[in-house]
């Protein structure tokens, strides 16, 4: 096969790969039982899976095909973000004209940040907080899709819908998007994440960055990226530039890395054809591929005018070290910071006072545990067929940013539905059995009896018991009578009570509660603490642990 | 106006042809002389107010049976749908709850009912509810009546949020305008086809209560009172048949309740076109309550939407 028919082969991979992205974001969207692997991406990536091992103190088995990606990128490099990583395929494909002139212009030193934000990451991670893995590449982009794309599109068909709703003969469409459609490819219950627009800008900016150089997160940014550098640099093939070079700088032009040094710095000449260069010395000079920065794109060899001179080979030894390689000095300054971004984040409020309205999906018990084993990835949020699996912002402490946290007000644990533990990548909720979560307590409802429409008003509702699903209804009806209202009218008038002893804080009651604005029945933290488990072992989690003994 | 009938005259002068009508004997001379609706009015009386059918098993076959049995002894589907008619069968599909929870219609009998409907003629029988919360997908399929209607010839839709539309209720005392989806509004028939439950807040859930699931702002009608925003939606959205499922009762803990210790088999299915005295009929003999003691029945009954005096109902009742 022709390097051009490698390409391609690579650019269906890429795009095959996004699809697939893609069809489980949108084929586990809002589904009571996901029949897709939600979680594929993040049994792969590296950095999330050992990650979440680290920090979590636990080997766990499922993620360990991540091993897979490690051997790739020993074996053939950075092939992770040139052919398979949905991020890079974004990036890739978001290319700006300017960028090329603009990409000369930034310092090669640039691209420690990642090596940075890599350190920052694992060191943060061996302290037990993952709250720096928002910085992974399957994260981020799990994350957007989630909470602004998709509602995105859901908006936009919703509004297109309105307005065909007006015109008669679009009745049919309007209809066939709502059977057929709905429930299928777009969600049955508008997606609404409060954070949408925030979430979207950023993942924009990432996108926008583009404009200054291509794949300029990837160059400079990503700590996946970093991670897997680091392992290339040992990587056993890459491409290798011959003696036949004839120094056009094609590839370095093409190379979207800007992995291929053209300033020619020392002719690195592949062990086999040692002997035949040293005695044809050739006039020009002869380029590297830095393996580090390279992601096996293969765009230079075709770009090659003299197909002969460049071609995949062996690497031996290990690529040298760079000037834009991190040193000693850069590692020891990454870990100070990575420790004390950890220190700093969990240095706040919520250390010495329980975060008052948090509400954690079922089965997540220990918030310690939790922030050391869940990666922010967000597909618990995009799978909960409520949408009430919310991103938080500060609710959690900053440590907790855009964990999960159940916002009854916007949608409510569902009674027959166990999905974000099964889609959890790391396990950080739970894989409950539905008897189990039935009876996992999350919260418990409290009854605002100034706003509530019987107790303050004398109006008969009481929503709040017609939808709890709890088998022996938590809320409790007392004082059930027929009154006249003033203008002679028949009521029945009963007040509602919460009976903690058998609410599981699911939040139905608070997301259905007629009430405008602030619901008059709202889901606070369980009223008798949980124990902290066994597994709480974490820094964070003992803290956690004192905290509520 | 002018020379032109307006809509009062044209009523009264209606009342007064059928009350001259009326004194006329013997059908075959009726049959010549009146307009087909006329006939059929004074078919009705032939017919019972209420039908109830009661059988003795869960079999789907003798529920279908017991169904048939109670639609007939009101003199058939054909009384109600026409050939050619759009229909709308309006069952409680309260939320994801399975048909041993007695919290949502028995799955055969809603499709029962969509099978006569088919046989009286109907062109399209269209199944929908508005679960109170969470996933149509989900409700319609756990309730069982999404797939069983969808098998009987209807057409099981999704309430599409941006179709509803508000209509206003012009006997409305509390509800004065209402969003409602406009296929029921437009339907040639409407049936409802409740299931027997009781109901913490609004005592009774049966006809009047079910058609709560026409509209998208419940918390409209619970802001107001739903003693009287219940019948303040039965005076504008009057089912044309109902049929009241009460092969199994939730008795305590509804709506929503999933407690299997307050359901009790009854194996009857109770027919009738007046929603106010099934719902009288079903609240005294299934739910134990006065029908004088339930708001929206008393308020309903002081509108003029039907009959809450059950001495003065006629019953036709058949077991199976």
């Amino acid at each position: 096969m022709s390097w051009r028919g490698a390409r391609w082969l690579r650019r269906a991979v890429q795009v095959a790969s996004l699809l697939f992205f893609l069809v489980l974001a949108f084929g586990t969207l809002q589904r009571f039982a996901p029949r897709l692997p939600a979680d594929a991406f993040f049994r792969f990536d590296p950095l999330t899976a050992f990650g979440a091992m680290i920090a979590g103190r636990q080997w766990l088995w499922h993620l360990s095909v991540a091993l897979i990606v490690v051997v790739a990128t020993v074996v053939l490099g950075r092939v992770w973000c040139g052919w398979v990583c949905p991020m890079g395929t974004v990036l890739e494909y978001a290319r700006f004209k300017k960028a090329r002139r603009r990409q000369k212009r930034l310092p090669p030193r640039l691209r420690l940040t990642k090596y940075f934000l890599l350190v920052m990451v694992v060191v943060g991670a061996a302290l037990g907080s993952l709250t720096l893995m928002v910085l992974d590449p399957i994260t981020l982009i799990t994350r957007s899709t989630t909470a602004s794309l998709i509602p995105g599109i859901d908006y936009l068909v919703r509004a297109a819908e309105k307005v065909m709703a007006h015109v008669g003969w679009l009745q049919g469409a309007v209809s066939w998007i709502d059977n057929s459609v709905r429930g299928h490819v777009l969600p049955a219950v508008a997606p609404v994440f409060s954070q949408a627009v925030f979430l979207g800008l950023l993942f924009l900016s990432v996108i926008a960055l583009n404009a200054l150089a291509d794949r300029f997160w990837c160059r400079y940014l990503c700590p996946l990226g970093a991670l897997l550098g680091l392992l290339s640099k040992a990587a056993l093939l890459r491409p290798v530039i011959g003696a036949a070079c004839p120094s056009c700088s094609g590839c370095a032009g093409a190379c979207r890395l800007g992995a291929i040094d053209a300033e020619g710095k020392t002719a690195q000449v592949e062990p086999g054809d040692a002997g035949a260069a040293a005695s044809e010395a050739s006039p020009g000079p002869v380029y590297e591929v830095v393996t580090s920065e390279c992601t096996m794109c293969l765009d230079c060899l075709v770009a090659c005018p003299a197909h002969e001179s460049m071609r995949v080979g062996l690497q031996a030894p290990a690529g040298p070290w760079r000037g834009y390689d991190p040193g000693r000095r850069q590692f020891l300054t990454a870990t100070a910071a990575g420790a004390g971004s950890v220190l700093l984040l969990g240095a706040g409020w919520w250390n010495k006072l329980q975060p008052p309205r948090l509400i954690r999906p079922p089965g997540v018990h220990s918030e310690g545990a939790f922030l050391s084993s869940c990666v922010r990835c967000g597909a618990c949020m995009n799978v909960c067929p409520t949408s009430g699996l919310q991103p938080a912002l500060d609710e959690a402490g900053l440590a907790g940013l855009w964990t999960p946290q159940l916002k009854p007000r916007m949608g409510y644990c569902a009674w027959q539905c166990t999905s974000c533990g099964q889609v959890c990548p790391t396990g950080a909720i739970p894989r409950l059995h539905l008897s189990t979560k039935r009876r996992d307590v999350i919260g418990t409802a409290v009854i605002d009896r100034n706003r509530c429409l019987p107790w303050s008003q004398g109006k008969s509702c009481v929503v709040c018991q017609e939808v709890c699903p709890v088998p022996k209804n938590a809320i409790e009806l007392t004082g059930g009578k027929l009154v006249t209202t003033p203008d002679g009218l028949a009521e029945y008038l009963v007040y509602p009570n919460v009976r903690a002893d058998r609410c599981v804080g699911c939040g139905f009651c608070e997301f259905s509660c007629p009430v405008s604005g602030e619901a008059a029945i709202e889901v606070r933290p369980a009223s008798t603490a949980p124990t902290p488990s066994k597994d709480d072992s974490s820094p964070i989690g003992e803290r956690d642990a004192v905290r509520r003994a | 106006m002018g020379s032109e009938l307006t809509r009062s005259e044209f009523l009264k002068l209606l009342g007064i042809t059928a009350a001259g009508v009326a004194f006329l004997p013997g059908e075959q001379l009726l049959g010549g002389l009146m307009t087909p609706d006329e006939a059929q009015a004074a078919v009705v009386s032939r017919f019972p107010d209420l039908s109830v059918a009661t059988g003795h098993s869960l079999n789907a076959n003798h529920i279908a049976a017991i169904t048939r049995a109670a639609l007939n002894n009101l003199g058939g589907m054909g009384r109600f749908v026409h050939k050619g008619d759009v229909v709308v069968v309006k069952p409680n599909i309260y939320g994801t709850r399975v048909p041993a929870n007695a919290c949502t219609t028995n799955p055969t009998v809603a499709a029962t009912v969509v099978r006569e409907c088919f046989k009286a003629g109907a062109k399209q029988v269209k199944v929908m509810d508005y679960p109170c919360g969470g996933d149509h997908v989900q409700s319609y399929n756990m309730s069982g009546i999404g797939p069983a209607t969808k098998a009987a010839g209807a057409t099981v839709l999704q309430m599409s949020s941006s179709r509803f539309k508000s209509y206003p209720i012009p006997k409305g005392k509390r509800i004065r305008s209402l969003s409602i989806y406009p296929d029921i509004v437009k339907a040639d028939v409407l049936i409802g086809v409740p299931i027997a439950k009781n109901h913490g807040g609004e005592q009774i859930s049966l006809a009047c209560k079910n058609l709560m699931g026409c509209t998208s702002e419940p918390g409209k009608m619970h802001s107001a009172g739903t003693g009287q925003a219940i019948p303040d939606l039965v005076s504008f959205l009057r089912p044309d048949l109902c049929v009241l499922d009460a092969i199994r009762v939730r008795v305590s803990g509804g709506p929503g309740g999933t407690d299997p210790g307050s359901v009790r088999l009854k194996y009857t299915v109770v027919a009738g076109a007046d929603p106010i005295a099934i719902d009288a009929y079903g609240a005294k003999n299934f739910l134990g309550m006065n029908p004088r003691n339930v708001a929206q029945l008393i308020n309903g009954s002081s509108m003029g939407l039907g009959q809450i005096d059950l001495g003065k109902v006629s019953l036709k009742k058949v077991s199976l």
